[in-house]
C-alpha cells in the first residue's frame, strides 16, 4: 500500500498534468457564460434563514479530525451553529454527538469545551450520563415514579467518522446519509489522508459580512493579481487554474508561478509536490493542501460558520500531517499560519467586511456579474440555491 | 418571646418529624412540563399581562419610604411608576407621566419631596398627584381642568411591604392576594426591616426558570455542593397558601433536635421562605444563625428570553451590632454568589439548551420538586391554560 506522501504525490502529478496542458494551450479551466448574482443572494432574510436551516442544521458538517478526539472517552464542544452539542468518542471508539443539554431540566451539562471522561455528570441536579448517552445515575431517581424512564437519555444527532473528519448533522433525531453527501469526492477526500492529521494551530476570524459573500473569496483567483498583490500574487500564477467538481463539491487549484517554466520542461523535471490543491465540502468546509508551504502536506482547513446574514465566523485550523511536528517543522509551521492569517484578514476577510456595509446600500434589484474565470463561485451559488429550494 | 419565634416554634414540629423521617414534602406524581412553557412568546404576553400588569406586587419596603415626602420610582414591569408617601403618611402610586405631554415626570430613583416639577413645560404636582401648578394655565381655557391630574394606579401599604398594582384603574384586592400568608407577615416584622445591600442582576433566561430554582432543594447537594450544602439538609416541609407558598429548610443537624423537648430547639435556625406569587420570594434566616436576615428577591420579566433579578437584603428590627452586620455581609455574600455562579448560570445556560430540544420535548419534574410543579400549576390557571 503506497504511503501518504506517495498518494500526495500521485494526486498533485495528475492535477500538474492537467495543468501543463492548459498551460501549453494558453487557456484555465472557465464557466460557459457569465452569471448575474442580484445583491439579494447575500442580504435576504428569509433566504438566509432557508439556508441555514438546510445547510448548517440538515446537511452533514465537518465538525473535528479523528485526532481531536483520540482516544475513548475524548469529547468536544460543538457550538457553531447555535446548537449545543456534546461529541464523544465512546468506550468502543465510535464517535457519537448529543445535545449538551440536560433532560431533566435543560441546563448545560459540559461546560468545558474539550476533555476526556467516561462519565458526564450534570451540575444543576446530579444526572449522570455514560459514553453512550444513557442515563446512568440520577439522584432520588424513585421521585421520578420510572415516568421518565424512555426520556431520561441524552438526545442524539447524528455523527460518523469518516477519512479522518468527524462528521455531524446538528439536528436531534434527523437522518445523516453522509455517504449520498458526499458522493464520489468521497474517493478524493480519502487520498488527502487527514486519518493521521494531527491539529497544530487554531484561530477564529469573526467579522460582518455574509458567509456567502466572504466564502466566494476563496473560490476565484481573479482577484490574485490586484487584492494580493503584495502577499500571494508573487507566488501563484494568474489566470491559470483547475476547477473539478463531484456534485456540490469541488476542488481548486491554483498553481505555483514556477509551472511556466515546466510547460517547456519534461514531467520528469517537474517539481509538483509544491502544488497546492483547495477541497471545498460543501457546504462550508475547505480544506487546503499545502497552499503555502514548502513541506507540502500540511493541511489548513478553514471552516465558515453564519451567525446572522450579516455576521459570520472562520475557524482556521492548520494541521501537520504525520503526528507532532518537530521544533524545525514548528518554525515553518508558524510562520507560515502567520502568513495565511495576515492575508486572509488584511485581504481577503478587510475586503468582504467593507464591501458588505455597501450592499445594503445599492438599489433593490442591482446585479454583479460573475465572470467566467469566476467558476467556482459561480458553482456555489448554484449549488446554494439547488439546496434551498 | 417574640412573634417570629413563636411562629417558628409552631412550624419546628412538621420539620423535625419530617428530619426524623428523612422525607420531605413529596407531591402526588412527577409532571412533564413542555419546554415550551420556557419559550413561547405569545404564553409570555399573556403572563406580562396578566401577572405583572393587574395583580398586586411588591414594589418595595415600607423602609424606603421612610417619612412623609419620600418617594421613589418603579420601573420594573416597564411600566412607569412613582411611589410617593404623603404628608398624611399615605402612600401612593402614580404613572410617572405628565399628563400634558407625556414626558418622565420625575427622573431620579428615589428622593424626599412634596412637589413634583415637569421639566418639560413645568407643570406641577404634589404627592396625592394634583396638579397645583400649570404655568399660562388660562391658556388651556378650563379644558384641562378634568385631566391634569397624575394618573393613579392602586397602592398599599402591609406589613412593612408596599404593594402595587401597575395597571392603571385596575383595583387591587389585597386582602383577598394575601389571604393564607397575612397571618404569617403579619409576624415576621417587615416594617421594622433595615435595607443594608441591594443588587441588580440581569440574566439572560426565561423569568419562571429564574424563579423555579428556588422552589426545589433538589439541586443542593449537586449545583450548591460548594454553597448552601453545608448549611441546609434538604428535606423540606411546604405548605400552600393560594397562589403563595411557604417553605421551611432543615438546619444542618436537625436530627439531633429529634427526642428533645421541643423548648430546646434552636429554632432561630430554621430558614423560612416565602413565596408571594407571581414574583417574589422572602428568605428569612437563610443563611444567619440570627435568624434575622432577610432577602428578598424578585424577579421581573423583560422579554421571554431575559429577566432581571432585583435583590434586597435587610435585618429585621435593624442592625444592632456589629456582629450582626458582619453576619449579613457574610449571607450577602454567599448567597449572592450562589445566584449568580450557580442558579443564575445554570438558567442562562439551560435557555440556549431548552431551545435546541426537539419542538415536542418535555421536562420531568419530580414529585420532590413539589413547589416547581405548584408554581407552574398556578401560573396556567391564572393566565387560562390550565
Amino acid at each position: 500500500m503506497p504511503n501518504h506522501e506517495q498518494v500526495l504525490s500521485e494526486l498533485r502529478r495528475e492535477l500538474t498534468q492537467k495543468i501543463v496542458k492548459f498551460a501549453r494551450e494558453g487557456t484555465t479551466d472557465l464557466a460557459p457564460g457569465v452569471m448575474d448574482v442580484d445583491v439579494s443572494f447575500f442580504l435576504d432574510q428569509a433566504l438566509f434563514e432557508k439556508e441555514f436551516k438546510k445547510l448548517f442544521r440538515e446537511t452533514p458538517l465537518v465538525v473535528c479530525v479523528s485526532s481531536d478526539l483520540p482516544e475513548p472517552g475524548s469529547y468536544l464542544l460543538f457550538e457553531e451553529v447555535g446548537v449545543p452539542i456534546l461529541v464523544i468518542r465512546d468506550k468502543d471508539g465510535k464517535v457519537r454527538s448529543f445535545l449538551n443539554v440536560c433532560p431533566h431540566r435543560g441546563a448545560k451539562i459540559v461546560r468545558d469545551a474539550c476533555g476526556k471522561r467516561t462519565r458526564f455528570t450534570c451540575r444543576f441536579h446530579g444526572w449522570t450520563f455514560d459514553t453512550t448517552g444513557k442515563a446512568i445515575g440520577i439522584p432520588e431517581e424513585s421521585q421520578f415514579c420510572g415516568g421518565i424512564d424512555d426520556r431520561k437519555h441524552l438526545v442524539a444527532c447524528p455523527a460518523e467518522e469518516r477519512y479522518g473528519l468527524v462528521f455531524v448533522q446538528a439536528t436531534p433525531g434527523s437522518t445523516m446519509n453522509l455517504d449520498a453527501h458526499l458522493g464520489t469526492f468521497a474517493a478524493q477526500l480519502q487520498r488527502l489522508g487527514m486519518g493521521g492529521a494531527t491539529r497544530v494551530k487554531e484561530d477564529e476570524v469573526r467579522i460582518r459580512s455574509n458567509w456567502k459573500y466572504t466564502i466566494d473569496t476563496y473560490f476565484e483567483n481573479y482577484h490574485l493579481p490586484s487584492l494580493h498583490r503584495d502577499t500571494f500574487a508573487h507566488v501563484f500564477a494568474h489566470n491559470l487554474c483547475l476547477l473539478e467538481t463531484w456534485g456540490p463539491h469541488q476542488r481548486f487549484t491554483f498553481p505555483q508561478r514556477s509551472i511556466q517554466e515546466w510547460k517547456d520542461k519534461p514531467e520528469s523535471e517537474w517539481d509538483v509536490d509544491s502544488l497546492p490543491a483547495q477541497h471545498f465540502i460543501f457546504p462550508n468546509t475547505i480544506l487546503t493542501l499545502g497552499s503555502v508551504s514548502r513541506s507540502g502536506s500540511l493541511v489548513t482547513m478553514h471552516r465558515l460558520f453564519p451567525k446572522a446574514v450579516d455576521d459570520m465566523t472562520t475557524k482556521i485550523t492548520l494541521f501537520s500531517p504525520n503526528g507532532k511536528p518537530s521544533s524545525a517543522e514548528l518554525q515553518e509551521i508558524e510562520s507560515n499560519f502567520k502568513s495565511i492569517m495576515t492575508a486572509v484578514i488584511n485581504e481577503d476577510y478587510s475586503v468582504t467586511s467593507e464591501s458588505y456595509l455597501g450592499l445594503s446600500t445599492l438599489p433593490a434589484g442591482t446585479k454583479f456579474p460573475v465572470g467566467r474565470q469566476e467558476i467556482g463561485t459561480q458553482n456555489f451559488h448554484r449549488n446554494v440555491e439547488a439546496a434551498v429550494r | 418571646m417574640n412573634r417570629l419565634k413563636a411562629l417558628r416554634l409552631d412550624l419546628a414540629p412538621d420539620l423535625v418529624e419530617a428530619a426524623r423521617k428523612g422525607e420531605t414534602a413529596l407531591s402526588a406524581a412527577v409532571l412533564h412540563e413542555h419546554r415550551s412553557f420556557y419559550t413561547d412568546g405569545e404564553q409570555f404576553e399573556r403572563e406580562r399581562e396578566r401577572l405583572f400588569r393587574t395583580m398586586p406586587l411588591v414594589a418595595c419596603l415600607s423602609s424606603d419610604l421612610p417619612s412623609a415626602g419620600s418617594y421613589r420610582t418603579f420601573d420594573d414591569t416597564g411600566i412607569p411608576i412613582l411611589i410617593a408617601r404623603g404628608g398624611d403618611g399615605q402612600v401612593r402610586a402614580f404613572l410617572n407621566i405628565c399628563p400634558h405631554r407625556a414626558s418622565r415626570l420625575v427622573r431620579d430613583t428615589q428622593g424626599q419631596s412634596n412637589r413634583f416639577t415637569c421639566r418639560f413645560h413645568g407643570w406641577t404636582f404634589d404627592s396625592s398627584g394634583n396638579n397645583v401648578g400649570i404655568p399660562e394655565e388660562r391658556y388651556f381655557c378650563g379644558e384641562v381642568d378634568a385631566q391634569k391630574h397624575l394618573v393613579a394606579c392602586s397602592a398599599e401599604e402591609r406589613h412593612g411591604l408596599v404593594f402595587v398594582q401597575v395597571a392603571p384603574g385596575s383595583k387591587m384586592d389585597l386582602d383577598a392576594h394575601l389571604q393564607g400568608l397575612d397571618a404569617d407577615f403579619a409576624v415576621l416584622g417587615l416594617a421594622s426591616a433595615e435595607v443594608t445591600h441591594r443588587d441588580l442582576l440581569p440574566v439572560r433566561a426565561n423569568w419562571k426558570y429564574g424563579l423555579d430554582t428556588f422552589f426545589e432543594t433538589y439541586h443542593l447537594r449537586s449545583l450548591h455542593r460548594e454553597s448552601f450544602r453545608g448549611l441546609f439538609s434538604p428535606i423540606c416541609v411546604f405548605y400552600t397558601a393560594g397562589l403563595h407558598h411557604r417553605y421551611t429548610f432543615s438546619p444542618l443537624g436537625i436530627q439531633d433536635w429529634v427526642g428533645r423537648a421541643r423548648d430546646q430547639w434552636p429554632v432561630d435556625s430554621i430558614p423560612l421562605q416565602y413565596f408571594l406569587f407571581p414574583n417574589t420570594i422572602l428568605s428569612v434566616g437563610s443563611t444567619s444563625p440570627s435568624g434575622l436576615t432577610v432577602s428578598m428577591h424578585q424577579i421581573f420579566p423583560q422579554s421571554v428570553d431575559h429577566f432581571v433579578s432585583k435583590l434586597s437584603y435587610c435585618v429585621i428590627g435593624g442592625v444592632k451590632s456589629e456582629e450582626q452586620r458582619a453576619e449579613i455581609e457574610r449571607a450577602y455574600s454567599v448567597s449572592r454568589s450562589a445566584l449568580v455562579n450557580e442558579d443564575y448560570s445554570v438558567a442562562a445556560e439551560a435557555h440556549a439548551g431548552l431551545a435546541a430540544l426537539p419542538r415536542e420535548s418535555t421536562l420531568p419534574i419530580g414529585r420532590q420538586e413539589i413547589g416547581v410543579q405548584n408554581f407552574h400549576r398556578n401560573l396556567r390557571k391564572m393566565i387560562g391554560t390550565a
